[in-house]
């Protein structure tokens, strides 16, 4: 009987204490923190490897030439086609408003060695974006991790690898999607319809692996 | 070597050979037409499930596509052209009688049956050539080069300059399994003394053996891997990123045979054979 009293004190002590550490962590502290890290970045450019690994795709890695100007102009020049992700490249704390999006803190979580703070920011309005969640460095504020929920097209993650600069060297773009609309497979001469796949609505998995040299970072 | 050119002269001085290369041409033509028109829509609704995701640079159409595209469109159908031209090769003189002419001269069975061997290669040989010619051509001068996307199971997309040797080697494999076609429509030629009969006799073959080599039917499956028309799509093989190289040798190796075995075939049976027409 006393040995369950003291386990629900120390639960009350951890609930109660982890509330008043929730409490003291403001998010919008630490997101504008997160953006203030970013805040003189007006444009970079940089060579970047692009590697999708995702079972209904082959290629090779391919290389290409990103260009990125504050808020919104993004071009990359790729020698061939490439496949690449919508969301990354711009540098999220540039283009995320606290004022448009509702922002709460969730937690502290370790993530890849670092502990990170984790905050949901929910759209105040009707966006594409219907949930996202960061997690933030306590160290330096960078974002290590982000994880995007979509309206239409699922969900994904991305991680991020820094190693001198504030925008990272390296960044993997879990993913699911439904993937290729093909019903069908063509062999050689021959045609052969896999019905499973004609209402195939089964989620993919995948990974784009994003490798940034040659930064060249231009401050206000 | 002087039968072996009068052989090769008496295929190109017939109308019938141009058929081939006729077809081709209309055929490429109107691909080339589809595919500037077509092929945006299909690979839309190829990618349309990733696009809220991703966004894809570069262009997919170009003539590299368009060169598999003609690839894949005509192998099932080349064979039918080259069966007009070979199935005539030795029947053709069995009807006209010219046999019974040149053989009265010093000529020997064995080099006028060789010669027809050679000269109905020869005429394959153009007819691939001229195919992969025109597709590549037509491909690059109106629609560019560019990287090149195949789809099998998955999809899979090719650097530009890892293509061409695939295309040489695709169409060589894809030359040797004509060149069985040829030999077999060779073989019929000599059995039967009636060009058509050994055309359509060609044909029909081919076309039977096609359709067992693409149905999965259990009792056949066990013969299906020494059927030459199961092994003749194995040109599709060097449109992937892991060639299975041995299984590409084995084929060729089958190819090959089937060849020989024709050929023998036909030796054998000219040499036994009674021309009484």
């Amino acid at each position: 009987m006393i040995n369950t009293f003291k386990k629900y004190i120390v639960f009350v002590l951890i609930i109660f204490s982890a509330n008043v550490i929730a409490q003291d962590i403001d998010p919008i502290i630490v997101l504008d923190s997160a953006q203030n890290k970013l805040k003189n970045v007006k444009s970079y450019t940089a060579d970047a490897e692009i590697d999708v690994d995702v079972d209904f795709l082959k290629m090779k890695p391919r290389q290409a030439k990103i260009s990125y100007i504050y808020p919104n102009k993004l071009d990359i020049d790729t020698k061939g086609f490439a496949m690449i992700p919508k969301y990354g490249f711009r540098p999220f704390m540039k283009t995320i408003n606290s004022l448009d999006n509702r922002a709460v803190f969730t937690g502290m979580e370790e993530i890849n060695g670092h502990n990170c703070y984790i905050l949901t920011l929910l759209p105040r309005e009707d966006s594409k974006v219907v949930m996202l969640k960061l997690w933030i460095r306590t160290e330096d504020y960078l974002i290590q991790r982000s994880e995007t929920f979509t309206r239409h097209s699922g969900s994904f993650l991305i991680d991020s690898f820094y190693e001198d600069k504030i925008l990272p060297s390296k960044m993997i773009f879990q993913f699911e999607t439904k993937g290729i609309n093909m019903p069908w497979k063509l062999i050689g001469n021959t045609i052969e319809v896999d019905k499973s796949k004609l209402n195939d609505e089964e989620l993919k998995s995948g990974t784009v692996t994003i490798k940034f040299t040659n930064y060249s970072i231009v401050y206000d | 070597m002087k039968i072996l050119l009068i052989e090769i002269y008496k295929v190109f001085i017939r109308r019938r050979s141009y058929i081939g290369f006729g077809a081709i041409l209309f055929i490429v033509i109107l691909l080339l037409l589809a595919v500037n028109y077509e092929a945006k829509t299909v690979l839309d609704f190829l990618t349309s499930n990733l696009k809220e995701s991703f966004s894809f640079q570069g262009n997919l159409i170009n003539g590299n596509l368009y060169a598999h595209i003609v690839m894949r469109s005509l192998w099932v159908h080349i064979p039918l052209l080259v069966i007009l031209v070979t199935g005539d090769l030795v029947s053709g003189e069995y009807q006209s009688g010219t046999f019974r002419m040149l053989l009265i001269r010093p000529v020997s069975r064995f080099s006028i049956i060789s010669s027809k061997f050679i000269a109905g290669w020869i005429y394959v040989f153009l007819l691939v050539l001229f195919m992969a010619v025109l597709s590549l051509g037509l491909g690059y001068i109106f629609l560019g080069s560019g990287d090149l996307l195949v789809t099998n199971n998955t999809i899979n997309i090719f650097n530009s300059d890892d293509v061409l040797w695939r295309f040489g080697l695709a169409y060589s494999f894809g030359l040797l399994s004509m060149l069985t076609v040829a030999s077999l429509s060779i073989l019929l030629s000599t059995l039967f003394d009636n060009s058509v009969t050994a055309i359509l006799t060609s044909l029909a073959v081919v076309i039977v053996l096609t359709f067992l080599s693409t149905f999965n039917i259990p009792f056949i499956n066990a013969i299906k891997p020494f059927l030459f028309t199961t092994q003749m799509s194995g040109w599709d093989s060097f449109f992937s990123f892991d060639i299975d190289y041995n299984k590409i040798i084995l084929q060729s190796v089958i190819l090959i045979v089937h060849i020989l075995v024709f050929y023998l075939l036909s030796l054998y049976i000219f040499i036994r054979k009674d021309i009484l027409t």
